[in-house]
């Protein structure tokens, strides 16, 4: 039955819309739920516990130098060797997890649902390392008086400071503010160097490692 | 009964199919899908953000909500058709509406010119997607941190099992490589420990967990290679700096530990976990194959494998792809926006070396060099010191068969427009000196 531009049929009856309307969103449902299903299926489908490859390429600049008979040592360690390590852990709470060092994380770890602590080197003075800290949690700088009355602790027997701190967290390097967090952590200087031993993550984690943070520092060595 | 109910299911399926409501609800959810995924890549990158969007193994999308608020990160939103799938409907769409269905005649020549261009760019960006490699070539003036020549360039994100026979201490070609396709399902994150442990205990290393392993067969080598247990971004760890909590299986003392893969995924380092099956029914050589670094000169050493008399090496490295000549860098400069990082130019003199010719080339930002296929542009530069003298430039190497397709499709569509513009303007012109309008 055709339609007339006027909004009926050529017979001159007056056009259903509601009816029309109707069956043509049910006709499109249709279509939609079947193309749903096929879209759902489709990933289904497995790949084989086989497959047959021929593929060859020739031989580039890239390929013109082979080492035989490398290690696991000699294909895995980084250039110059491992790196060397200053410090040793002497006791690590249990439900920490060691994680992978590198040059700012000479000793790495995490524990709980997010909470790290890492032990570095780093350099300026020990009044600016704190606020270094405490500008991460958008605090008030410190004065040399504030600092040195800051609880007493030490590391590798050197005298240092704990630091504590709470709110939003930025730890910087691009990274955003992360809310709920607390940071706990010593910092000691050595002749012109300075050590941290830096613990963050969610507030009440780091309040239940507090004690683990002393006993891990008190632990720490020379190599 | 209406008119709608009457007409044959085909018909009624081809009025959709090329009607205007389809393509406005294509084009709404191509709009929202852009601004979604453009958000997204904020949190998880552009190359993530792109194959979970637009790649044409995604049927669904289900947006992170994260890009409202960061509170909202990992949790869902409304799903959506995958962008690719909604393009090629697009194409549908037009073709059958926008062409076939349309009035033709030289009123609407424009108009289905314009169409025809619409989809012709629709489809270069299908060819694209399908058929599109692109890779990187980085080359330095004095060779020291990088190659000064090369005839290959490495894929960004892809990556391949190469195994390369060796004779005397030379490699002899060909390589012999298998596609990540095979093995990238091949994930190392499902808890069934049986599964890794059966894999393992043929050759009586560590403990581990993941999928089923696949064979490889390799008909032209007197082995095959098993895979298992594919990692995104692997780093090789040795046990005696890290406990492999997470059962991770041990050989000769190093585990592969699965980190986080980055926003740049082409500086993440893949890794698998490899067994060589002999013929023979022998045990085998399991390996831990991890992708060199990016920003090494050299690839990482490989793992030797001797069968019989023969000595191959198997290393895991970002795809290869040989270009039919050497490029090699003369001079690269570059010249940045006053305290800014931000550059003004970059630009190489290189020299294409092809069966013995040399010939000199230029190029720089949006010129780029074409040759065999290949487009080569100037994608960055890098210093070898803290001194503003440049000496490291890197090529993106592009191989596109439809590469100049959105380009004829633009030329087109200007065409058409304009010609529609000028026929409409003509008739506009005529009817009023014809018709003049009624005096008051």
């Amino acid at each position: 039955m055709p339609i007339t531009g006027s909004g009926k049929t050529t017979a001159g009856k007056p056009l259903r819309v509601a009816e029309a309307a109707a069956i043509g969103g049910a006709m499109k449902i249709r279509a939609l739920t079947a193309c749903l299903g096929l879209a759902l299926l489709l990933p289904a489908c497995r790949k084989p516990a086989e497959v047959t490859v021929n593929d060859e390429r020739p031989l580039t600049m890239r390929d013109e130098k082979v080492k035989h008979d490398a290690t696991s040592n000699d294909r895995f360690q980084p250039p110059g060797g491992a790196v060397e390590k200053p410090f040793l852990a002497g006791k690590v709470p249990d439900g920490w997890l060691e994680m992978p060092s590198n040059q700012f994380r000479l000793l790495n770890y995490r524990f709980g649902s997010g909470g790290e602590v890492a032990v570095g080197l780093s350099s300026g003075g020990l009044t600016d390392n704190v606020n270094r800290w405490l500008n991460q949690f958008d605090l008030d700088p410190l004065t040399d008086g504030q600092v040195v009355q800051l609880e007493k602790g030490s590391v590798v027997g050197i005298e240092g400071v704990f630091v504590s701190a709470e709110g939003d967290y930025a730890p910087g390097m691009g990274q955003s503010a992360k809310p709920g967090q607390a940071l706990y952590g010593l910092i000691a200087q050595d002749a012109g160097r300075v050590i941290t031993v830096k613990m963050t993550g969610p507030a009440e984690e780091v309040a239940a490692q507090k004690d683990a943070l002393k006993v891990f520092v008190a632990g720490l060595r020379r190599r | 009964m209406n008119d709608s109910a009457r007409k044959p299911l085909l018909v009624r399926i081809y009025n959709v199919l090329s009607g205007f409501g389809l393509a406005t609800i294509l084009l709404v959810i191509l709009l929202a899908q852009t601004w979604l995924a453009t958000l997204e890549q904020v949190h998880y990158g552009l190359h993530a953000t792109l194959l979970k969007y637009f790649d044409v193994k995604e049927f669904i999308v289900i947006p992170d909500a994260g890009v409202f608020h960061e509170s909202l990160l990992g949790k869902k939103f409304l799903p959506l058709p995958g962008g690719y799938w909604v393009c090629a409907l697009l194409a549908l769409n037009l073709t059958l509406g926008g062409i076939i269905r349309m009035r033709k005649g030289w009123r609407t020549a424009g108009v289905l010119l314009s169409h025809f261009a619409i989809i012709f760019m629709i489809v270069a960006g299908g060819v694209a997607q399908l058929k599109e490699e692109r890779g990187v070539m980085m080359l330095s003036e004095d060779g020291s941190s990088y190659p000064k020549a090369a005839d290959y360039a490495n894929s960004f994100t892809e990556t391949t099992i190469e195994i390369t026979e060796v004779k005397d201490g030379k490699p002899v070609g060909p390589v012999h490589f298998i596609k990540d396709s095979n093995y990238l399902d091949l994930k190392f994150d499902t808890p069934d420990r049986s599964k890794f442990d059966r894999f393992l205990s043929k050759v009586g290393v560590g403990q581990g967990y993941s999928n089923d392993p696949r064979k490889v067969l390799l008909p032209k080598l007197p082995f095959d290679i098993e895979v298992q247990g594919y990692i995104p971004n692997a780093k090789a760890v040795s046990t005696s700096s890290m406990a492999n909590e997470r059962g991770e299986p041990v050989v000769d003392g190093w585990f592969l530990y699965a980190q986080k893969p980055g926003k740049n995924a082409e500086m993440d380092t893949p890794g698998i976990h490899a067994r060589v099956v002999p013929r023979d029914g022998g045990k085998g050589q399991v390996m831990l194959l991890v992708a060199s670094d990016p920003s090494a000169m050299d690839p990482r050493d490989p793992v030797t494998v001797k069968s019989g008399d023969r000595t191959f090496v198997v290393r895991l490295d970002k795809r290869i792809w040989p270009v039919p000549f050497k490029v090699t860098l003369v001079d690269a400069r570059s010249e940045f926006h006053p305290n800014t990082n931000r550059a003004k130019f970059y630009e190489s003199d290189i020299v294409r070396t092809k069966d013995g010719i040399e010939t000199k080339h230029f190029i720089e930002m949006n010129a780029p060099m074409r040759e065999g296929g290949l487009t080569f542009y100037q994608r960055t530069m890098m210093s070898g010191s803290a001194s503003k003298d440049w000496v490291i430039s890197g090529f993106e190497v592009v191989r596109n068969p439809s590469d100049k397709w959105p380009e004829y499709s633009i030329y087109i569509a200007s065409f058409g427009l304009c010609l529609h513009f000028i026929l409409k303007l003509v008739t506009f012109l005529t009817r009023s000196k014809s018709t003049p309008a009624p005096q008051s």
